[in-house]
């Protein structure tokens, strides 16, 4: 493993190999695997799920990845969209099995759960993971893309299919939203 | 923080934009995967299947999604007889008669008891019952949603799909399947319907409608699908013979239980293709007009009924004697569905639902006449604090979000408000409401906005 350094030089030929060779998988893997886990992480309210749909992710993009074609996207562009599109469908997946009861009508449970429901690992990412569970999901999904997935704004647009300058816009917006939320959190403590 | 990537993007002198640039900073540099034992384990479960693989491929083994192996797992299989004939190792309780009542393609339908009713015949007789399949997390959930031309290409023929779904039901499947021994190819299309329940012991058991297109191989053995007591009646489906079966009991499993329902099921065959639609609730009119949807286009077929559903709401409107009121501006992608009427307290309520194009999201339009009691209990949601509050055209409205039930508010249940949102507010005399799952508050005023009669 000697020709990692930083990051993956030449990523597309570890690509290449990867389909086969257990070795050039795990450095894409150990290479990704942060920047998905912490984009999920933004996405979803609980580490828990976190790890499922992390899971899922790789196990899908080790399954695809002999259909990878690197003249159509880079890796990362397509994990990426993988990661997006697991998900969506989680997503789709809630809301049909969500149900609830007669009573829960009544007494009016809030669509977010708890704030103690969220598990994070110090005090700090609690914060930050409440605050970015309060964005709308565009925002979120940007918020993630962006910081969790270290990705650049033209990146994020030509997955979102959104503007560069629109990407650009929008996160600055969530950012003052986000920096408003963590201010009176603050007050409240 | 004194310089960071973020720096210039977010820093330009001023606190407001340092506070940004240190908050993207914190943003990044929380790293949360570093404490999840789970970093570990799926790299070594991922190397394992890897090496699987390489060493399958070196013994000329190639790695198929087969639809036994997919099926245990899957969504809504309909295990139709084929367990009935594996798992009854047990001495038999009596002799069953088996005839084959129809053909279709190379299934033969039975009347030999279905599953349940053999499992409900031995309870009656005290035997002891075998092991009931455990229910597994599905590690293939969720399902793929192929487009209609990938499906078609990876089945291999021209899949059709269907222009008409019945309100309420939205796809979430739409895979290929390899048979055992690959005697045939199918694509499935998995429907769920969340406002209908399978039954009160499964309180997320939602109503499901499977469509599934077969080619079978030519030397295929015939297939038994025991259908049991229940009724099967010839009826003619896009003008070939075909066979409906109503009432049989259906044991479903899901990636969260298993249950026997009753169901439904339409077969028939069509250009070497054998069609199956299976359903719990719907009936044989409702299959029917799914079945005469189908088409390679199905868009077009989809814009004839949003056609019909335009001249529904006209219709309507002239038979309740007041005028249905319709958004002018709706949301990018959306038409019209359907336009329905209930008379419910002697008041007739309307509901006109919009969907998006090849997508499954919806959103409602409910009028409700002012002297309906459930008026009342939509205010007080209001006045108990629980609304974000909104002006329609210098007119008040509220935007609450939380389940709503039909029971509650004394509305007919085939209202479907089980939505989670709901803008509603006053006009005309009219209680309106507007009802989506995804559309976001703007879109929604905007749509109020703009409602005409």
């Amino acid at each position: 493993m000697s020709e990692i350094v930083h990051g993956l030089t030449n990523e597309p030929a570890w690509v290449a190999r990867a389909v086969a060779d257990p070795a050039a998988f795990a450095a894409l893997y150990d290479h990704y695997f942060p920047r998905i886990y912490n984009y999920v992480r933004y996405r979803v309210v609980d580490a828990p799920t976190a790890d499922d749909l992390t899971a899922q992710i790789f196990e899908r993009a080790l399954a695809d990845l002999a259909s990878y074609r690197q003249d159509r996207a880079p890796f990362g562009a397509w994990l990426f969209g993988i990661a997006r599109h697991v998900i969506g469908d989680h997503f789709r997946t809630q809301r049909r099995r969500r149900w609830q009861s007669f009573e829960a009508l009544r007494h009016h449970t809030p669509a977010d759960p708890p704030p103690e429901q969220i598990a994070a690992a110090n005090e700090s990412h609690r914060q930050l993971l409440n605050a970015v569970a309060t964005l709308r999901d565009r925002e979120r999904d940007l918020i993630a893309l962006k910081f969790g997935g270290d990705l650049t704004n033209r990146e994020i647009a030509r997955l979102t299919g959104l503007s560069e300058s629109n990407v650009g816009v929008i996160l600055h917006r969530a950012l003052r939203r986000l920096r408003a939320v963590l201010e009176e959190d603050q007050d409240h403590d | 923080m004194t310089e960071s990537k973020w720096t210039d993007q977010y820093d330009n002198d001023s606190n407001t934009d340092r506070a940004l640039a240190d908050l993207a900073q914190r943003l990044h540099d929380a790293d949360f995967s570093a404490s999840r034992p789970i970093r570990h384990e799926l790299r070594q479960k991922l190397l394992r299947r890897l090496d699987e693989r390489k060493t399958a491929a070196n013994q000329g083994i190639r790695p198929t999604r087969t639809l036994s192996t997919r099926r245990k797992l899957a969504y809504a299989v309909v295990m139709l007889g084929l367990l009935a004939l594996i798992v009854w190792s047990v001495p038999p309780l009596r002799s069953f008669a088996q005839d084959v009542i129809r053909t279709v393609g190379k299934i033969s339908i039975t009347d030999a008891p279905t599953w349940a009713e053999r499992q409900i015949e031995m309870m009656a007789q005290g035997t002891p019952l075998p092991t009931f399949p455990p229910v597994t997390p599905d590690p293939n959930w969720p399902p793929r949603l192929l487009s209609l031309q990938e499906a078609s290409q990876e089945v291999g023929f021209q899949a059709l799909a269907p222009g008409y779904m019945p309100s309420g039901y939205t796809l979430f499947e739409q895979d290929v399947f390899t048979g055992d021994n690959g005697a045939e190819v199918s694509i499935s299309y998995n429907y769920e319907a969340t406002d209908t329940k399978l039954g009160q012991a499964e309180p997320d058991g939602s109503d499901f409608l499977i469509i599934q297109e077969m080619r079978w191989r030519d030397d295929a053995e015939e297939s038994d699908w025991n259908v049991g007591s229940a009724d099967v009646i010839d009826v003619t489906v896009r003008d070939q013979p075909g066979v409906w079966v109503e009432g049989m009991v259906l044991t479903i499993r899901t990636n969260k239980f298993v249950i026997s329902v009753p169901g439904n099921m339409l077969l028939w065959e069509e250009n070497g293709l054998t069609f199956v639609i299976q359903t719990h609730s719907l009936p044989l009119d409702e299959v029917l007009k799914v079945a005469e949807s189908l088409s390679a286009h199905p868009e077009e077929i989809a814009a004839q009924y949003r056609a019909t559903a335009e001249a529904a709401a006209a219709q309507i409107s002239a038979q309740i004697g007041y005028p249905v009121y319709q958004p002018e501006q709706l949301p990018d992608g959306y038409g019209i569905e359907s336009c329905q009427a209930a008379t419910d307290h002697g008041l007739t309520l309307v509901r006109t639902r919009y969907r998006k194009r090849n997508s499954s999201d919806t959103v409602d339009v409910v009028q409700i006449p002012l002297d309906h009691p459930s008026v009342e209990h939509l205010w007080a949601l209001r006045d108990a604090g629980q609304a974000r509050h909104a002006i329609i055209n210098g007119e008040p409205a509220f935007w609450v979000s939380m389940l709503i039930d039909p029971g509650w508010l004394e509305l007919p249940p085939d209202l479907d408000l089980t939505r989670q949102s709901a803008l509603i507010w006053q006009m005309d005399g009219y209680l309106f409401m507007i009802q989506s799952e995804s559309l976001p508050l703007d879109t929604i005023l905007r749509m109020g906005g703009s409602m005409v009669p």
